[in-house]
């Protein structure tokens, strides 16, 4: 469980978040969407606890995360980072491996147990062929399996993910989407995902936060945000809002130079 | 084990060779024979026990520390700098221990005090003054700026090795002494020299052997590595501490030797790969049979001339180097 209240940041001078409070129950998956710029990184940084906020306090699991180093925050709440740079001489193994880093001291090496927990990650986002294949030649989607698999090793309550899909193609999206649904549901308490692509968030996520310029503007079930006004009003573009008619999801259709 | 063993060898090799030749299986039976249990009986002229106990041993042991050191915190900056062409030099480390030696030897100060040249101790201190100031330059809300941290360093190093050439053109003392330290080599080795240095070494040697598992997690981005569990900047510290003082002490005697640091832990890279768990014992190893080599080479080849270990570094290592280069980017490419 996830709670933050009342949270502040700002860049300089420039305010970047003001006052968002967020509570991600049980068995939730909250979806953070909004225009670039909107906050949407700023947020998950913060959640993640590498940003300290100017004001405000989160509380994971009753654990508040700026009190704590970063190794016991790694066993809490797992990162899925926008855009992760990946060495590329690697191996996928030694890559999931470093999931293990907080469960190991300094003095301690994988263990036989840290191998067979990342092989498990591995199986999980279904890249076990992969193990010893290096980063290099890994495709755009077996790499954002790699790091979601990376994420998993590390084998916490609460996973944080920044715009998971955003690069990969229709049916990437999808098999990836599939996956951490299927990861959060099975093994994960709750997680909180920003999104670019508004129909696929509706799709996933139990809940949206639709932030514009660091403030939340509308909150609630997918089909009380993603609607044509309120798109219109924070991302300043005409939409067309349809039923999805196998899931009843909100499908959200751009036209063509249709500025608002 | 087997590069342990290839050390052992190289060590013999290059004790065997020089002015006088000895042969190598005598050279292992001098050895043995100072075991106090066994009794073996002597079977060489006396004087080859001096020149090898108090002549090639030093040199090629200091050699090997001297070797070890570089090739760590070359591989250590490496890694934390995530730059492949970062090496122990690469934030004035050395430049400012060169400035060190060099404002003592102009200054006019004695060099010797009770006997003991405070040359070393001086090069040792400007290393870590130049990495300190590089540090506190880069430091901002407790956090380290790897980025600024690197050109800050590399500013320093311009700027020391700027002061350096102007303090020896400005003063008229004999410039041999700064000259010799600058070009850097084993040629005044003895074992007092490995004993001063050999603790620090070891003891940041220690501790970065200890972070290599954790040296893998900082190969991904600040953020993610904190993500990861990481301390970060806790972890900045202890390796830049850790290499400084391991480089400083390696330069303090011997002067800068180039291209070790740099291209051990690159060869070690080429061969074995990229997990520093393998990698930083390895350069290690490498770096002292490579040093080791290149000084038997320097104080051979031109007998009884001797070539500055630097130069035989970079003419031996270079092509080696570039061969291994060459041959990676074949295989990637397949």
């Amino acid at each position: 469980m996830i709670i933050a209240e009342s949270i502040s940041h700002k860049y300089r001078n420039h305010p970047a978040l003001r006052g968002i409070d967020i509570e991600v129950k049980s068995g939730e998956i909250l979806g953070v969407v909004g225009p670039n710029g909107s906050g949407k990184t700023t947020l998950l940084k913060i959640l993640s606890g590498v940003l300290k906020p100017t004001s405000g306090s989160v509380l994971i699991n009753g654990l508040n995360i700026f009190s704590v180093d970063s190794t016991t925050r790694a066993k809490v709440i797992s990162v899925v980072p926008q855009n992760a740079q990946i060495p590329d001489e690697i191996t996928v193994m030694d890559a999931v491996l470093a999931g293990r880093n907080p469960h190991l001291g300094l003095f301690q090496w994988e263990k036989e147990s840290d191998y067979k927990i990342a092989e498990e990650a591995l199986k999980l986002a279904r890249i076990e062929d992969l193990s010893s294949r290096h980063v290099h030649e890994l495709s755009g989607g077996e790499r954002q399996r790699m790091i979601v698999a990376m994420a998993l090793a590390q084998d916490c309550r609460v996973m944080l993910l920044d715009e998971p899909v955003t690069s990969l193609d229709i049916q990437h999206q999808y098999s990836v989407m599939d996956l951490i649904n299927t990861l959060v549901n099975d093994r994960m308490e709750c997680a909180v995902m920003s999104m670019h692509d508004l129909t696929l968030a509706g799709q996933y996520c139990d809940r949206l936060m639709m932030l514009s310029d660091g403030m939340v503007l509308f909150e609630g079930s997918p089909k009380d945000v993603l609607t044509e006004d309120n798109i219109l009003m924070v991302y300043g573009v005409n939409v067309s809002v349809i039923s999805h008619p196998q899931t009843g999801t909100p499908v959200v259709m751009g036209i063509s130079g249709y500025l608002g | 084990m087997i590069g342990s063993v290839v050390l052992v060898f190289v060590g013999l090799l290059s004790a065997s060779q020089g002015a006088v030749d000895m042969p190598i299986g005598t050279v292992f039976k001098m050895m043995i024979a100072s075991l106090p249990m066994l009794d073996i009986s002597e079977s060489w002229p006396d004087s080859w026990d001096v020149i090898l106990w108090r002549v090639r041993l030093p040199r090629i042991v200091l050699a090997g520390i001297v070797g070890a050191a570089l090739s760590i915190s070359g591989a250590t900056y490496q890694a934390l700098f995530r730059n492949p062409l970062a090496s122990p030099s690469l934030i004035g480390a050395t430049s400012g221990a060169g400035l060190g030696a060099t404002i003592v030897l102009v200054s006019g100060v004695p060099v010797y005090f009770y006997g003991i040249s405070i040359l070393p101790a001086v090069a040792f201190f400007g290393a870590v003054l130049a990495v300190l100031l590089a540090y506190f330059i880069a430091l901002r809300e407790g956090r380290i700026s790897l980025t600024i941290l690197i050109l800050a360093g590399v500013a320093i190093s311009f700027g020391t090795s700027a002061l350096t050439s102007l303090f020896m053109i400005k003063s008229d003392p004999d410039l041999r002494p700064v000259l010799s330290w600058l070009l850097g080599g084993f040629g005044t080795a003895q074992w007092k020299y490995c004993y001063i240095i050999a603790p620090y070494i070891f003891f940041s040697l220690t501790v970065l052997l200890f972070y290599s598992r954790i040296m893998n997690v900082l190969q991904f981005e600040e953020d993610h590595a904190r993500h990861l569990g990481v301390n970060l900047e806790r972890t900045k510290l202890i390796l830049i501490a850790s290499s400084t003082l391991c480089t400083a002490a390696a330069v303090s005697f011997t002067g800068p030797i180039a291209f070790v640091g740099l291209i051990s832990p690159h060869a070690v890279r080429l061969i074995w790969g990229n997990d520093y768990r393998i990698l930083v014992p390895l350069s290690v190893l490498l770096g002292a049979i490579f040093l080791i080599l290149a000084d038997l080479v320097a104080r051979t080849a031109f007998s009884p001339a001797e070539l500055p270990v630097g130069v035989v570094t970079a003419l031996c290592g270079v092509p080696f180097f570039l061969y291994l280069l060459r041959q990676r980017y074949r295989m990637r490419l397949n």
